[in-house]
């Protein structure tokens, strides 16, 4: 009886001994510095979760249909109006446009008179978000394209309202893009309202650091914050997010502030992929 | 095979719950790491060796979706089922608070395994611990709250399910 409890402890000992040799050797074997694309293993997770992410579009796609109803009921006169000011807004917009692109021919034909050097295309491929991340230490997600559509590790990804983040792994089929609020993310930043150049970091809290290289630059609450295009990273002028918090640390130091990035991660369902070479003075 | 079928539909509707839902519905950006509550959960239904399985086998897909910290992952949802599951067969056994306790010692294990493990993630929240020690404090929490929930409506399930078919056999007879 002893000696059956004893084989049966000496057995779970052994596979506990086994578990433990396998999360080393996934330690070890799938460390973040290992590679930048995905390994086999990894692949076959990622493509698991192609389903699951499908079955998370439909949930959610019916959540916001719900919520959207109930919208529809409670704030029928506030869209009425808010319709009626768009209309007003898309006709303003058409005539910047309009004027916009008369200055894009115009730009084109000088930089070919002075013999500079033409602007890199660059290619912007949709994708669409099949997972967040779902654990609080990373800010990442899955997107439903990889190496196949011409994806590459460090494509900048974005969206309508500006900056996402970059893509640091790939699949065949999908990748994961790293969001800029996330504690690894660094970006170069200009500040639009003076030109003042700094970068800004994830916090790991929705939110960015910005921390102000220019010495003698000023940062108020309010300011718009763009890539700054430095680095060759980030093509420049995409749109980051407003400053909502500024401060200096010491009277002979630059400014530090707090950075709301335009982009609603929580609610990321379609993005951009820069991919190809960027053209950092885009 | 039911009761297969049964942990693999938990599992599926747990995993798009946690990537789908859940980010809109984040207390202070901390959202419950479900793949935490479940290991804790399978060591307290099912055992320690059970736990480190699930753990194991959640770390790693949880690791796979955020792209870094694989193993890291791996570790710390292995340490939460295999202490809870340990806890509750080698101390303290059946009791109405069990499965709270198992599901605070579960957690926190695993928070530690996972600042062991990643001195990376430490050395990045140095200038702000704060945050570190809030979001760690906000997930224990979270797990402590819905472990003891799952379990118990597990076991209701389970009892209600063993009474259906004690009432079948009396029939039967």
């Amino acid at each position: 009886m002893e000696s059956a409890s004893q084989k049966h402890r000496l057995s779970r000992f052994f596979l506990l001994g086994g578990f433990v040799g396998l999360t080393i050797a996934l330690l070890l074997w799938l460390r973040p510095t290992a590679s930048v694309y995905a390994t086999k293993l990894e692949q076959l997770c990622m493509i698991l979760m192609t389903p699951v992410g499908v079955v998370t579009g439909y949930v959610s796609s019916a959540t916001r249909k719900v919520t959207k109803i109930f919208r529809l009921f409670s704030e029928s006169e506030r869209l009425e109006m808010e319709n009626r000011q768009l209309k007003r807004r898309l006709v303003e917009l058409e005539n910047e446009n309009r004027q916009l692109r008369r200055y894009m021919t115009e730009n084109y034909r000088l930089r070919r008179m002075l013999q500079l050097e033409p602007k890199l295309p660059q290619k912007h491929l949709a994708a669409e978000v099949i997972a967040g991340s779902p654990t609080n230490w990373v800010y990442s997600a899955l997107l439903n394209r990889g190496k196949e559509h011409g994806v590459s590790v460090g494509d900048i990804v974005i969206a309508y309202e500006g900056l996402v983040g970059q893509v640091v792994r790939v699949a065949n089929r999908s990748s994961i893009a790293l969001f800029i609020v996330d504690r690894r993310c660094n970006v170069g930043v200009r500040v639009k309202r003076n030109g003042a150049i700094g970068f800004i970091r994830g916090n790991g809290n929705g939110e960015c650091k910005i921390v102000l290289l220019t010495i003698n630059a000023d940062l108020k609450v309010g300011d718009e914050v763009v890539t700054s295009g430095l680095g060759s990273v980030y093509p420049s002028g995409i749109p980051v997010g407003k400053v909502i918090k500024c401060w200096k640390p010491k009277a002979n130091q630059t400014f530090n502030g707090v950075v709301k990035p335009f982009v609603d991660f929580s609610n990321l369902r379609e993005v951009f992929i820069i991919s190809g070479e960027r053209d950092s003075r885009l | 095979m039911k009761r297969s079928a049964l942990w693999i539909g938990t599992v599926f509707c747990f995993l798009v719950f946690s990537i789908g839902l859940l980010p809109r519905w984040s207390f202070e950006v901390v959202i419950p790491d479900l793949f935490i509550i479940v290991s804790v959960c399978a060591g307290i239904i099912r055992g320690s060796m059970f736990g480190a399985i699930v753990g194991l086998l959640c770390g790693f897909v949880e690791g796979s979706l955020a792209g870094v910290y694989h193993g890291q992952f791996t570790a710390s949802r292995l340490t939460a089922g295999f202490v809870s599951g340990w806890l509750k067969e080698s101390i303290l056994q059946e009791h109405w608070l069990t499965p709270l306790f198992c599901a605070l010692a579960g957690s926190v294990a695993s928070q530690v395994a996972m600042f062991v493990t990643a001195p990376q993630l430490v050395i990045s929240f140095a200038d702000q611990p704060s945050i570190a020690i809030a979001k760690a404090t906000i997930e224990v929490a979270y797990a402590v709250l819905l472990s003891p929930a799952v379990v118990l409506l597990k076991h209701a399930f389970e009892g209600k399910y063993n009474s259906d078919s004690n009432v079948e056999l009396k029939h039967h007879a």
